[in-house]
């Protein structure tokens, strides 16, 4: 009995041991996997944060690389608009050997009163070999920069008042045809602009004025300081040294800032101020002994890039704890179900510990339930999860929404319109009234495209202004041709005025300007009823600079208006104004974006007024560079009426590597009465046209992207061999690389026309005859134009 | 003239009324701008100051300068800063200057008048570039500073110097003020001698002087074009002469000679007393430095007025400009351990910076050209004129470094031009035979000092000299010492001034200790012992303000003396009170020749040539 007793007793303990053992094991392995799984999820979290912030390093360098050039193009021009002044003054100067005083006096004052821009103070002195020096208000003692001068043409440094304390910026030209003034020889020219004048020049409106700015000399000593943000006003007037003291977490150290800066000019980094990281800009001004030196808060640049990445982040984080918790409930879960094992085995043991054990296992059971309950709660926090990602995700699926629904219209269309084809063969009415609606959709469709990869040009910052010289009235010619015979098929109005037009030759990217004015003018069209007026008037405004002409483009309209709401996100992309008047029609909504981008790219401004149900008016303001060409020397070319335009006779020699691409070729010019001969590269084109007698071919039609030998190789070799025709066959490019970089590249490789596929015959035609009408260079941007106004008429805003 | 002993009790405290009334607006916005510095990035953040804490003292020299104001201002932010003056009111400032920066033993905030030697300044001042007190300063002013992109000195204060009128007499005898030298050759001065007025007051007392009065004419013309300015460095650097290029200069300065504006009617007249003869009223020019505009300190009583050097027809008339002070600091203050002092001291001069500052400092004087970014001529300036004539060019800077060897030869042979012991051929030719000799062997050597000896230990060392040299029995040597209520410019410039400091000394370096300085003689007295040892407990009143100069007292062997015997003693500082009553004797022997000879004698003067047993203790 005792001994039963005993044993009962040790298998008791036996069995306690047991069940103690298992619980520590189990404790033990969620221990451990609980650390793994934190561990791999710290280790995640780090790994993400800093690749993306190494992503967003790399952007924000190369976002801030772009905005300085641009920043720092402007601070030239408005540099050398002050040097021009001085060239204009020895200009001015008549070629006298000698002058009197009162003569270099009266002059000095003369061309300070003209040239003086509105509400600012310049003055023009002269300096002789004493130094003494000459201004409006007589003969002076000896210039305070005087001994900065040397035999350097051009010298920029800072002299101050010592009455105000204040400075003002020097610059000295060497005079290039000495003369002299009362025997003494006038060395130099110098114009004195106040500090306060030319700050404006130094200064960035990028990033919402969120910069300080220091100009400083090579020494580092502050030479101008903007400092906008009171928490970078670094003291000293050295501020190499003051930024030698601060972190720079990829550069590691500002020597190497420093080194970079002056191998390449440049430097940009980023650098952690009192614990708050910025990036810094250093960049040489080319000619002066001057740099600039920006910061920006991290926060400022690559803001929307940013955005997205901390809201992936976050729902990353989100999701894993989640998944976290889930592990941790289902580790609970299996824990208690082996309890729940082991109590059932105690049960064949004895009858009270079966009742005891079903006791536990009811609650066992009760918990279960509570578990399952608990499960259901993170069900539903994952779906919560879930939802809070659909939010995050929200704007890219409006775009993709938006692409989706865009680019689906005009692909149904054709693909339920060349099924109807194929039901409707024999009938040549519906065929040709098929092809016609492919037509349009296809149209749209390129179009779309077009604006989609134009907008991500522009955001991406690879945008490039193609400056060339250009006659603005040809360029508004070529807007009445477009727009004037839709316009008139649906009975509006259309009055193009030009007004105190005194440059018409210009400098700048005509491509880009024609594209701003046709969005307008397009929606114009589309939001003007039937018989309502659309204007387009062009006016010179009066010149703030003497090398550049600033024009006024207004697009009016009495339209259907814009609500104010609709105004204030008009630039926004993908946004179009939710009526249903407005919703019938056609757009992705890009159209006003990549107007206002192209504006800010080239350094104008857009002004919009509307008032819903009398109509809207855009105004763009640009400046442009005088060109000095005149009227005179311009090859007037012939306008030919569009339906006389043909290519029946032609024989053409065309590169295409595509076999589909080169049957429809054949079959459209055969269709246009022409003829062709196609070789698959450029490498057979070549040697085709070396073999052919000179007069064989009348032009040359040539595809770019090809193997073997590309395009502009093959013109290239072309127009290198001696072949009779080598010179003057016209080769037109035609080919998908469709932006203006591309027609500049074709034209440098030596062609004289870009037609952009997929090829509409007719502006081939028209581009055809005004090659063999001596158009060049101008009728290839007229081509790729026309092709742009095939699918700009179908955009919107 | 005004009673002295008024002027020294109420002056020091005037400038604090003064500013304290005129000023409370510009104090808020020097706190703010303090507060503002304080902010910029990399200045650490100070917790407020420990009122209790105690900071060792940052030095300074007052160089004529007063910074009691000042100091009363640092306080008012900075109450734990410590600012220590040092006095010098002796006769080579710009040499003591030099000297400091030359041994390196100088006070924490080194004053100068000059930029010097760039290796000079890398070697013992701090580069204040990094510092925010350099944000303070107008850029293009630093510009002038700058060695490599560092600045060790930062630019105070312009003065600026030309020729001095009595407004008030023109106008009374209806006489126009001239605007070219032919006008005031042909027309003022045969209407001033007409009205019995005389021509011009020249202050000649430092050698210094009519060197700058020379070269001041001369700016009117070549020497202040750039081919003058380029033979200037030329000239110091041995390329090019002196006599072919300034003869145009002679021939000018001749005519001012001929005329009568350039004399030396009034001999070496200190300059308080031949001010005091200017502000009689019967003397139409003052050539010299003035700073005051007016008969009396209130404004009241005659007028002045500034004119510019004058060039024959008027188009090239000069101011002559001179940066009045740089401040710079110790380089030590750098080193570890003098955190707090170095702080202390960037402090200090963040409060001068200000507008409120530079009242401060400058005190009664009246403002003329400042590098303060804050700073702006005010149009009531008596400067406001001269000052846009210097914006149109008018201007040339005053000739001092890299012509300090020349300064006392050249400046000797233009006073004996002056009094026709010279011509002025003679006179420039002086400059080439300087240049020949400072080109070939250099400065003259005296001996050398192999230890600092302070001002105490200066005035034994003058008392050992000149009792020797006179032959006396007894030896009154006074010193100057810091007295909060005495202004800098009334403190004892008749006693041992400065330290002695290590290193070769040349005459230039004996006058920046000797009670003499360049050209005094020594004065002695025969007075019974009682009234020697009664003076040397009392000290020197030099102004009779009741502010006394200790004596350093001196006798023979070290023998005491009795009090009913008579014996001979060398005064250095004479009680204002008892000037007449002495019955001073000139001895004819000058101090500095002396010193010459004791140096040359000594070879090497320590704390060991000084003979302790000779000095008496006045009780």
């Amino acid at each position: 009995m005792e001994q039963n007793t005993k044993q009962k007793t040790t298998q008791k303990t036996t069995r306690r041991t047991k069940q103690k053992k298992n619980v520590l094991s189990g404790h033990i392995l969620f221990v451990v996997l609980a650390t793994a799984l934190v561990t791999a999820l710290a280790m995640g979290i780090n790994f993400l944060g800093r690749y993306t912030q190494e992503q967003l390093y790399k952007e924000a360098s190369t976002q801030l690389t772009e905005i300085t050039e641009q920043l720092f193009e402007k601070l030239t021009v408005q540099l050398d608009i002050q040097w021009s002044y001085l060239e204009k003054l020895e200009k001015e100067r008549e070629d006298k050997s000698s002058m009197t005083q009162k003569e270099l006096v009266n002059f000095l004052g003369r061309y300070e009163k003209l040239l003086q821009p509105a509400n600012r103070e310049i003055t023009f002195l002269a300096v002789d070999t004493n130094g003494y020096y000459y201004m409006a208000q007589g003969q002076q003692g000896l210039w305070q920069g005087a001994e900065n001068l040397d035999e350097s043409e051009q010298k920029s440094f800072l002299i101050a008042d010592w009455l105000t304390n204040e400075n003002e910026m020097v610059f000295a030209q060497r005079v290039k045809k000495p003369f002299t003034v009362d025997q003494q020889e006038v060395t130099h020219f110098i114009l004195l602009r106040s500090m306060d004048d030319m700050a404006p020049f130094f200064r960035s409106s990028a990033f919402n004025n969120q910069n300080t700015t220091y100009v400083i000399d090579s020494n580092g000593s502050k030479m101008f300081e903007d400092t906008v943000l009171p928490e970078l006003n670094f003291e000293g007037r050295n501020l190499y040294y003051a930024m030698s003291q601060q972190h720079y977490p990829h550069m590691g150290e500002f020597d190497r800032v420093l080194e970079k800066a002056k191998v390449d000019s440049f430097a940009c980094t980023d650098v952690v101020v009192n614990e708050k990281r910025y990036y810094l800009i250093l960049k040489s001004i080319e000619g002066y002994e001057w740099s600039m030196v920006s910061l920006v808060p991290e926060t400022a640049v690559a803001v929307s890039t940013r955005t997205m990445i901390n809201s992936l982040i976050r729902l990353f984080v989100v999701i894993l704890i989640i998944l976290v918790l889930l592990g941790i409930a289902s580790f609970f879960f299996v824990m208690r179900f082996r309890k729940n094992r082991e109590l059932l085995g105690l049960k064949t043991q004895s009858e009270l510990q079966l009742a005891q054990a079903n006791q536990k296992l009811e609650k066992t059971n009760s918990d279960l339930e509570e578990m399952n309950s608990k499960l259901e709660e993170a069900q539903s926090t994952v779906a919560e999860a879930l939802a809070a990602a659909k939010s995050a995700s929200q704007a890219k699926s409006d775009f993709l929404a938006n692409m989706s629904h865009d680019i689906r219209t005009p692909m149904n269309a054709i693909i339920g319109m060349a099924t109807l084809i194929e039901h409707e063969a024999k009938s040549p009415e519906k065929v040709l009234e098929y092809t016609a609606k492919i037509n349009q959709s296809s149209k749209h469709l390129l179009g779309l495209i077009n604006e989609v990869l134009d907008m991500s040009k522009i955001e991406s910052g690879k945008l490039v202004m193609n400056t060339a010289e250009f006659k603005l009235t040809d360029l508004l010619d070529q807007i009445q041709m477009s727009f004037r015979p839709q316009m008139e098929a649906k009975k509006q109005t259309f009055l193009v005025t030009e007004e105190n037009i005194t440059h018409k030759w210009l400098w700048g990217d005509n491509v880009r300007v024609q594209q701003i004015l046709n969005n307008l003018l397009s929606n114009a069209f589309k939001y003007t009823p039937a018989g309502g007026t659309i204007r387009l008037t062009v006016l010179e405004l009066p010149q703030t600079s003497a090398h550049y002409a600033k024009m006024c483009f207004r697009v009016s309209d009495n339209g259907i208006g814009m609500s104010p709401e609709y105004l204030s996100r008009i630039y926004d992309s993908f946004s179009r104004e939710e009526r249903t008047t407005v919703n019938a029609i056609q757009g992705t909504g890009l159209g006003m974006s990549i107007v206002k981008s192209l504006i800010d790219l080239m350094g104008g401004s857009i002004d919009v007024e509307s008032e819903q149900g009398k109509g809207t008016t855009f105004e763009v303001i640009l400046a442009f560079k005088i060109s000095e060409k005149q009227d005179e020397i311009e090859n007037k070319e012939e306008i030919v009426p569009e339906e006389d335009v043909t290519l029946a006779g032609l024989h053409f020699l065309c590169a295409e590597d595509n076999a589909l691409n080169a049957e429809i070729l054949t079959e459209l010019l055969e269709i246009e009465g022409a003829s062709c001969e196609i070789c698959e590269n450029g490498q057979l084109v070549f040697e085709r046209f070396e073999q052919s007698k000179p007069g064989e071919f009348d032009m040359i039609l040539m595809d770019v992207q090809m193997p073997i030998m590309n395009g502009y190789e093959a013109t290239k070799a072309i127009r290198a061999s001696s072949h009779a025709s080598a010179k003057k066959i016209p080769i037109i490019a035609m080919t998908a690389n469709a932006f203006s970089e591309d027609v500049q590249r074709s034209l440098s490789a030596g062609m004289n026309a870009h037609v952009s596929k997929p090829v509409d015959m007719k502006v081939l035609a028209k581009t055809v005859h005004s090659v063999q009408n001596g158009g060049g260079g101008q009728s290839l941007h007229k081509s790729l134009q026309r092709s742009n106004m095939s699918h700009m008429k179908e955009r919107t805003v | 003239m005004r009673n002295l002993l008024e002027d020294t009790k109420q002056k020091g405290k005037k400038a604090m009324k003064k500013m304290t009334k005129e000023t409370r607006l510009t104090k808020m916005k020097t706190a703010l701008c303090l507060l503002a510095t304080a902010s910029m990035v990399g200045v650490p953040v100070e917790s407020k100051a420990d009122e209790s804490a105690e900071h060792e003292p940052i030095t300074i020299i007052d160089f004529n300068r007063d910074y009691t104001a000042l100091m009363e201002l640092v306080h008012e932010t900075y109450p734990e800063i410590n600012l220590q003056i040092e006095p010098y009111k002796g006769r080579n400032t710009s040499a003591y200057m030099k000297k400091q920066l030359v041994t390196g033993i100088m006070p924490d905030i080194y004053t100068s008048t000059q930029e010097w030697d760039a290796e000079l300044l890398q070697e013992n001042l701090a580069d204040l570039s990094k510092y925010a007190v350099t944000d303070m300063y107008n850029q293009v002013r630093l510009n002038e500073f700058d060695v490599d992109g560092a600045i060790y000195l930062l630019p105070y204060d312009y003065s600026i110097n030309g020729i001095g009128y009595n407004k008030t007499l023109f106008e009374k005898n209806n006489i126009e003020v001239p605007t070219s030298f032919v006008q005031l050759r042909d027309e003022t001065i045969p209407a001033l001698e007409e009205a019995g007025i005389e021509i011009s007051d020249c202050l000649m007392n430092l050698p210094g002087s009519s060197f700058q009065y020379f070269f001041g004419i001369a700016s009117t013309g070549f020497v202040n074009t750039l081919g003058g300015r380029a033979w200037q460095r030329q000239f110091i650097k041995g390329e090019e002469q002196a006599s072919e290029a300034l003869q145009s200069s002679v021939d000018y300065f001749q005519q001012w000679i001929d005329c009568g504006m350039m004399n030396m009617n009034r001999g070496s007249e200190e300059n308080s007393d031949l001010m005091a003869h200017f502000m009689e009223g019967n003397t139409a020019f003052w050539i010299g430095a003035i700073q005051r505009f007016s008969q009396n300190e209130d404004g009241t009583g005659d007028q002045y007025g500034l004119l510019p050097y004058l060039s024959e027809d008027g188009s090239q008339n000069v101011y002559m400009t001179q940066n009045m002070r740089c401040y710079g600091l110790n380089k030590e203050l750098e080193e570890p351990g003098n955190e707090q002092k170095l702080e202390d001291a960037l402090h200090v001069l963040e409060v001068m910076s200000t507008l409120d500052g530079y009242s401060a400092v400058l005190g009664d004087v009246l403002s003329s050209m400042c590098s303060i970014k804050e700073f702006k001529v005010s149009e009531d300036s008596p400067y406001a004129k001269a000052v846009e004539e210097i914006n149109n060019g008018h201007s040339a800077p005053i000739l001092y470094t890299g012509w300090e060897d020349y300064l006392v030869p050249f400046g000797e042979a233009v006073r004996s031009w002056i009094t026709g012991d010279m011509t002025g051929e003679e006179a420039v030719a002086v400059l080439d035979q300087m240049q020949e000799q400072e080109m070939s062997k250099g400065t003259t050597y005296y001996g050398t000092v192999t230890e600092t000896l302070d001002t105490v230990q200066a005035a034994q060392l003058s008392g050992q000299i000149f009792m020797e040299a006179a032959d006396c029995d007894a030896a009154l040597i006074s010193y100057n010492i810091y007295q909060p209520e005495v202004l800098s410019n009334l403190e004892d410039g008749y006693g041992a001034n400065g330290k002695i400091l290590p290193g070769e000394v040349s005459e230039e370096d004996i006058t920046i200790f000797l009670p003499t300085g360049w050209y005094d003689t020594l004065q002695t007295a025969v007075l019974s012992g009682a009234k020697i040892k009664q003076m040397a407990e009392e000290g020197c009143d030099l102004r009779d303000n009741g502010y006394p100069y200790p004596y350093v007292f001196l006798t023979k062997d070290g023998q005491p003396l009795d009090d009913d015997t008579d014996y001979t003693v060398v005064i250095c500082g004479t009680p204002k009170a008892e000037r007449d009553s002495l019955g001073l004797v000139d001895t004819g022997i000058v101090g500095l020749d002396a010193a010459k000879e004791y140096f040359l004698r000594m070879g090497e003067i320590s704390s060991a040539v000084l003979d302790d047993s000779l000095v008496q203790n006045a009780e």
